[in-house]
């Protein structure tokens, strides 16, 4: 048989070998996709006061709660609301950083309607520091958004990590690549508060 | 499928193969060249390297207009003691500009005006505290920019400096800008 | 003989470019920055800023006046203030990036909880004049003893100069552990190098 193919004229056999090369890719992106059509592992869930391990940060998510009143700088309008979810945050990595404003979501249903979050240092309020490795600080996420927006019961926050490359594919530099969702935060809405 | 060289291929063969691997003396040079141009270019055009020397009390033209470099003159009232480094003065460098042309947002664009000193050693402007404001119609090269003017029309520049005492004799002004680097105007000391 | 030799010259091949894949120094190290080693008190130069660093405090506690009023900033950790004279060597420059690298390789970036305070905004350096320059940092305890300060032109300085001081002179108790002051005051003027 294969004295067959190569007695062949030259440029049937550049098409045989075209066509096997395009079956192979096909065959090997009909596996990826059935690869990732497999249900995911299930996202694990924390809960107050427990902490993970998520990437750069470790986050121990501490409470969350709504208030009308000025609350670290930010001031709600009249028809809005703040929700306010209170975390430690500590650095894990080896220098400073100030990378956590999308390691917190809240749910899509609730996220749409909030406004951009704005993150405090609950020690004296200071907006978007530099958290420095291995030092734990006590973090407020304040989203504003309309009173009428705020959900009932407990919210499910998703905490988002990125994995470390110790060298990436572009310039070989160290970096966090490939955001993922780590785990989801389960917290009471504590209401009447402010 | 063979690692050695094939046996005696043809003669044309031969030469053209030894003409390639001397065509890369020249191909990989070019390629450098090719490939880091835009970037030797913006690095000219950041910084000032080929001096255009400007006689005393001459005027040049640079950015579309007539720059003649009047003087520098050490301030001293206004200033609270204590305030400034040990040492440092505060200097005012004058400028009197004729607008050629008059698109300056774009022919002054990144002005620089420096003054350097005998060893090359070079100031940029500073603000200093304390410091008296320039008259009405006296501006920056940059402020100028926004005030704007219309060609002929004769404008002053004044830009201020905190330099040490002992090279104030020494210094000169010099020009750059993005559209005339890597030409920059350097004025001799009026007399 | 020919395919065997073919063979030889195969795995030669393969060995030689592994043995220089494993030894070579990597892109990020070839490119990273030029260091200027030196000791507290002595003059060190880099490409743009001369420096010295003549003192390194301690505290619990930073205070400092703004927009009149006092602040105190609070820390779990300890406040290091390295106090520097900087001048710019060639041509007026700042400083964008002071760091205080612990002994573990830690890197403490100068603290941005300060916000706008003037004195803690990157330094304007000019040639022959010598400034004093404090950088604050937020550091942990045990980060100190045999810590490094460096300080840098730009952030992340390619195939350029970067300061790396050895930090060997603070004031200690003779178990070695560095003296804290209960508080910091970034009001007061630069204090005069007494040990």
């Amino acid at each position: 048989m294969w004295s067959y193919v190569r007695n062949l004229p030259s440029k049937a056999r550049a098409w045989i070998t075209a066509g096997l090369g395009t079956f192979a890719a096909l065959a090997v992106a009909v596996a990826l996709g059935v690869f990732e059509a497999q249900p995911q592992a299930a996202v694990s869930q924390i809960l107050p006061g427990q902490s993970l391990d998520a990437g750069k940060w470790r986050i121990k998510p501490l409470k969350v709660w709504v208030t009308d009143q000025k609350i670290h700088g930010l001031t709600p309008k009249a028809d809005q609301k703040a929700l306010v979810l209170e975390v430690e945050l500590m650095n894990r990595t080896t220098r400073s950083d100030k990378s956590y404003y999308s390691t917190v979501h809240l749910p899509p249903g609730i996220g749409a309607k909030a406004e951009k979050p704005m993150i405090y240092l609950v020690r004296d309020d200071a907006l978007m520091p530099a958290l420095q490795p291995g030092l734990p600080e006590k973090m407020a996420y304040v989203w504003l958004m309309p009173a009428t927006a705020i959900p009932e019961g407990r919210i499910d926050f998703s905490i988002e990590a990125e994995k470390f490359k110790q060298r990436d594919n572009l310039y070989g530099m160290p970096g966090w690549f490939n955001a993922y969702t780590a785990a989801k935060a389960s917290l009471a809405l504590a209401g009447g508060q402010g | 499928m063979t690692l050695a060289l094939d046996e005696t291929p043809d003669l044309s063969e031969r030469r053209w193969r030894r003409r390639s691997l001397w065509a890369l003396m020249l191909l990989i040079p070019l390629a450098l060249f090719v490939v880091s141009y835009s970037d030797v270019k913006e690095m000219g055009k950041s910084n000032n390297v080929v001096p255009i020397d400007v006689a005393a009390g001459q005027s040049a033209r640079y950015g579309g207009s007539d720059w003649q470099f009047i003087e520098l003159r050490t301030v001293t009232e206004g200033l609270k003691p204590g305030a400034l480094p040990k040492n440092a003065v505060p200097v005012i460098a004058r400028f009197m500009v004729e607008i050629g042309d008059p698109d300056l947002k774009n022919l002054w664009l990144m002005c620089s005006i420096r003054l350097v000193d005998a060893t090359g050693r070079s100031w940029s402007p500073a603000s200093v505290p304390g410091l008296p404001r320039p008259a009405e119609g006296i501006e920056t090269c940059t402020s100028t920019i926004f005030a704007g003017g219309s060609q002929g029309m004769r404008r002053v520049v004044e830009e201020t400096y905190l330099v040490p005492a002992n090279v104030v004799g020494e210094l000169r002004p010099t020009i750059g800008m993005r559209s005339e680097r890597p030409y920059y105007l350097r004025f001799a000391r009026p007399q | 003989m020919r395919p065997l030799g073919n063979i030889l010259v195969v795995c030669l091949a393969v060995i030689v470019l592994y043995a220089m894949q494993q030894t070579k120094p990597h892109y990020e190290d070839l490119t990273g920055p030029i260091p200027a080693y030196g000791k507290m008190h002595e003059t060190v130069h880099t490409r743009l800023v001369d420096l010295r660093l003549d003192q390194v405090d301690f505290s619990r506690e930073l205070a400092f006046t703004q927009y009149g009023q006092r602040k105190t900033l609070t820390t779990s950790g300890l406040w290091a203030v390295a106090t520097t004279e900087l001048a710019a060597t060639t041509a007026s420059t700042t400083v964008a990036a002071a760091t205080w690298v612990g002994p573990t390789g830690l890197h403490y970036e100068k603290t941005d909880r300060i916000g706008t305070l003037s004195s803690q905004m990157p330094p304007m350096l000019d040639p022959g004049m010598p400034r004093k320059v404090r950088f604050v940092f937020e550091i942990l305890p045990d980060q100190v003893n045999g810590a490094t300060f460096t300080l840098s032109s730009r952030m992340a300085p390619r195939l350029d100069s970067e300061a790396r001081i050895a930090i060997d002179d603070f004031r200690k108790f003779n178990d070695g552990q560095p003296l804290i002051a209960d508080s910091y005051d970034l009001a007061k003027p630069v204090p005069v190098s007494g040990n």
